[in-house]
């Protein structure tokens, strides 16, 4: 059986949505007919023979007030093919619901009072859909029987409502003359309307055939990553195309590469994962992956994007104002963000549509024209969801990827092997270098503290900390700095050897003092980082004024200045912390220690 | 698994590993019937085997010995760490009640002080929108306040799979993971997957059960149907509701809606 096909009725408050639903659900059989008793009470209570909307509308709330306040889901079938129909309310107030329950839809019943013209809360409603993605529409032109089945009444009245779907963008499949109360031309033609020679509404609706999506990219989801007995298990769902072991995957943000080794299941595994499938996987080296990474083939994987421009629809009560700051949730990442208003608007008042651009606190991917999760997002204050979000522009990163480099840690140190089972992650030396004020210190601090947070044991190393007391003895000569190099290398080893994981900031120009260091700590513990900045960047940030007293007062041997720097042709890991965020840098940082430092 | 019933399944899967991701700590019940089986049995599949949380049944003492039989056999079969938790006994709660809405109540209070006890902030159950038109309007992420009351009239937004998944303190949050399930995707899934399910939902020849609840206030539905084929050609079939034989949905119009805003299931 295919999937129910979802249509969600929407139209001005009072032009009978929810009482022609229930005369859909009764004339394709799909009400129960021991309910409809309850319904007869229930309506004489309220001095009415039967209230079909009561079907749909189940709160005393609802019925006193004759008023559907939250949307609400039935099934049914026809001949051709199943259904759920989602009657959402038509007050402004409650268009939050309405989104609710037109969200999951593909094709819209549009309900007009066929003598009334469509007021402003109506084209709210089309805008909202059309925002979504949703263009197909089918209209009932409803309560016929109070326009004495005139033809010239429904004339009129669908030509008012083609122009207004037509000015949306939308696409009319067809108008046609109902009496819901009655069943005219509902499921069956109507005697009462000859002049009619359309189908019925049902008909129309059996003939909307929604086109799948042209592209097909393999896009996996990661929800969360279980331990189970050592092993890593990463889960989530497939977004689309097909996943099977074996396939390679680039782990976007951080653009790590790696195969699938596995796929995982209970009590079997499948063969292979596709579209819409959830899914448990594992890989075949220890990278890191965390959850809301998308995994993607590398020559066709989605944007990095952490400023994004969107069409936001606002819900919350009080407005959004230009300048906050706001949670987002993009497929299953987290991510904070601030909010730029365009036009110079200061805010967007509840139910307002809006093109606000987003600055992000980390990078996110994100999949421009894409159908689901990657191009739709959710916008939270306070911990509650209040606004959607279609992405409309992107500025992308640069990909890079991570090096994969084989160096696995030595065996025969047996004491280390213990304090590796004991702290859960490997020991080693990761060695900063690059020009003053590359971002050096700032990136090894916060992937120290998001080390320390996992519950690592790091040490902190820097220039300034050595040679305030271990190195006070030393000046900067090419010779007092090879030494310096020396000390630093010596005590990261003995920290190493401890089972610590030192993180060494120190500019170290010259390749051959970092080659020595790199021989003192064993080439498999030693990890050279090059923190890669230009030196206009360098000079321009310049936060501790090195630059500008080095130019002032002619210091001899400053790095960039009047002592050249050595870049390393071949380091471990570059971070162009030139061109990306503070946050990127860490990131990237962060995920190249888990990746080789948490072995399982 | 056909593609509707491979989808409804991956989204449910997807509504677990949600709720297990943000929300601690968390539990599930289980009335032991069809739907909350079904239900127990993907969370098996979600969680690799092995559930990370535990699962509560809510005991009046009244549900029927074939229910409690079907319950040791499962609870020892699948290793579930499982609660069993004793409803306050009918002499707590208002004897002015008819009899069903008393049962309900006791369920309801039972269910409070579960969640006291455990310190739950998230628990699972196991209803659908189709069972019942109230139960249709529901959220799969639905905030309850810390009385436990649910606030129809301004339910958070949900859409693609973007959930309020945050807890208020001192309440907790409804997780419904078959909202999109009707009954005869139940069925068809248990077939599909070969899922157990209790006897009383098979004919003894002339009735069988739809809908199980206490046994003093569940009746059974005429039927013949003795295997699963029987019973889904049945469901195909019939224009009876599901709820029909649970009386409490009927003691008065708003009966269900009483029960349901004041923290029933």
């Amino acid at each position: 059986m295919n999937p129910a096909f979802p249509v969600v009725l929407v139209g001005q408050v009072d032009s009978g949505k929810s009482t022609l639903l229930a005369r859909i659900l009764i004339d394709t059989g799909a009400f129960p007919v021991d309910r409809l008793e309850e319904l007869k009470t229930a309506s004489a209570r309220r001095g009415s023979d039967l209230e079909l909307s009561f079907m749909l509308d189940a709160f005393q709330g609802e019925r006193d007030q004759a008023v559907t306040i939250d949307s609400t889901k039935r099934w049914l079938r026809t001949a051709a093919r199943a259904y759920v129909f989602t009657d959402a309310p038509g007050h402004r107030q409650f268009l939050k619901a309405l989104f609710t329950g037109a969200a999951e839809s593909v094709a819209a019943l549009l309900v007009c009072d066929v003598r009334e013209a469509l007021a402003e809360d109506a084209q709210k409603q089309i805008a909202i859909l059309r925002l979504w993605g949703i263009s197909d529409f089918v209209v009932a032109l409803n309560k016929m029987d109070l326009a004495s089945y005139a033809a010239g009444a429904y004339t009129a009245a669908s030509a008012r409502v083609r122009d207004l779907l037509a000015a949306h963008d939308g696409r009319t499949h067809a108008v046609v003359p109902v009496a819901a109360k009655s069943g005219d031309n509902v499921t069956e033609p109507s005697d009462r309307m000859p002049w009619y020679d359309g189908p019925t509404l049902i008909g129309a609706l059996d003939t909307i055939e929604i086109a799948l999506p042209a592209r097909n990219h393999n896009r996996l989801i990661v929800q969360d990553v279980y331990r189970r007995s050592g092993e890593r298990i990463v889960t989530g769902w497939v977004e689309s195309g097909h996943f099977a072991p074996g396939d390679n995957l680039i782990v976007l943000p951080l653009g790590a590469v790696a195969h699938i080794a596995e796929l995982r299941g209970f009590p079997h595994a499948p063969a292979v994962l596709n579209t819409g499938d959830h899914a448990a996987i594992t890989f075949d080296r220890p990278i890191f992956v965390e959850p809301g990474d998308v995994l993607a083939e590398p020559d066709s994987a989605p944007a990095v994007a952490s400023t994004l421009g969107a069409t936001v629809f606002w819900f919350a009560e009080g407005p959004l104002e230009d300048g906050a700051a706001i949670d987002l949730r993009i497929g299953a990442r987290d991510v904070s963000a601030a909010v730029r208003l365009s036009d110079g608007d200061q805010s967007v008042e509840r139910f307002e549509l809006a093109n606000i651009d987003f600055e992000l606190s980390a990078p996110a991917v994100l999949d421009l024209g894409a159908k689901g999760s990657l191009s739709k997002f959710a916008l939270y204050r306070g911990g509650t969801l209040s606004g959607c979000a279609v992405v409309t522009t992107l500025a992308v990163h640069p990909r890079k990827i991570a090096p994969q480099i084989d160096a696995p840690p030595e065996h025969s140190l047996v004491t280390l092997d213990a304090l590796r089972s004991e702290a859960g992650h490997s020991a080693g030396v990761l060695w900063l270098t690059g020009l003053p004020a590359a971002g050096k210190s700032t990136i090894a601090k916060q992937v120290e503290q998001r080390l320390f947070e996992r519950g690592w044991r790091t040490v902190y190393l820097d220039g300034d900390s050595l040679r305030a007391g271990i190195s006070r003895d030393l000046g900067f000569s090419p010779a007092d700095r090879n030494e310096n190099v020396r000390r630093a290398a010596e005590v990261a080893k003995l920290l190493m050897q401890n089972g610590i994981v030192a993180i060494v900031a120190l500019v170290s120009p010259s390749a051959s003092a970092r080659t020595m260091a790199r021989e003192i700590i064993g080439n498999q513990f030693f990890h050279e980082i090059y923190i890669d900045a230009p030196l206009d960047v360098c000079r321009k940030r310049d936060p501790k004024g090195l630059y500008r007293r080095a130019e002032a007062q002619s210091v001899l041997n400053f790095t960039g200045v009047s002592a050249s720097y050595e870049p390393p042709p071949f380091p471990e890991l570059r971070i162009e912390s030139g061109k990306n965020s503070i946050d990127l840098c860490v990131a990237q940082l962060f995920g190249y220690v888990i990746d080789h430092f948490e072995r399982s | 698994m056909d593609e509707e019933l491979r989808l409804l399944e991956a989204g449910t899967i997807f509504i677990l590993r949600e709720a297990h991701r943000r929300i601690a700590p968390l539990g599930m019940l289980w009335s032991v019937g069809k739907d909350s089986t079904a239900l127990l049995w993907m969370a098996r599949k979600a969680f690799l085997g092995t559930l990370p949380f535990p699962v509560a049944l809510l005991d009046t003492g009244m549900e029927f010995p074939e229910v409690y039989q079907f319950r040791d056999k499962i609870v020892a079969e699948w290793a579930l760490s499982y609660v069993n938790h004793e409803c306050p006994p009918q002499e707590y709660v208002d004897q002015t009640l008819p009899p069903a809405a008393r049962a309900a109540t006791r369920k309801t209070e039972g269910l409070k002080t579960l969640i006291a006890e455990l310190g739950w902030k998230g628990v699972i159950l196991g209803i659908r929108r189709d069972e019942q038109a109230t139960r249709a309007k529901e959220r799969v992420f639905s905030p309850r306040k810390r009385d436990g009351s649910w606030n129809y009239k301004d339910q958070p937004a949900e859409f693609l799979r973007y959930f309020t998944t945050q807890v208020t303190d001192g309440a907790h949050v409804r997780i419904h993971p078959l909202l999109a399930w009707t009954e005869l995707d139940v069925w068809r899934y248990i077939r599909a997957e070969k899922i157990p399910f209790c006897s009383l939902y098979l004919s003894d020849g002339k009735r069988r059960f739809r809908s199980l609840g206490e046994r003093n206030i569940t009746l059974p539905v005429e039927s013949t149907a003795r295997d699963l084929d029987e019973v889904i050609a049945e469901l195909e079939a019939t224009h009876a509701s599901e709820r029909a034989g649970r009386t409490m949905d009927f003691e008065t119009e708003d009966a269900f809606e009483r029960l349901r805003t004041g923290g029933y299931m």
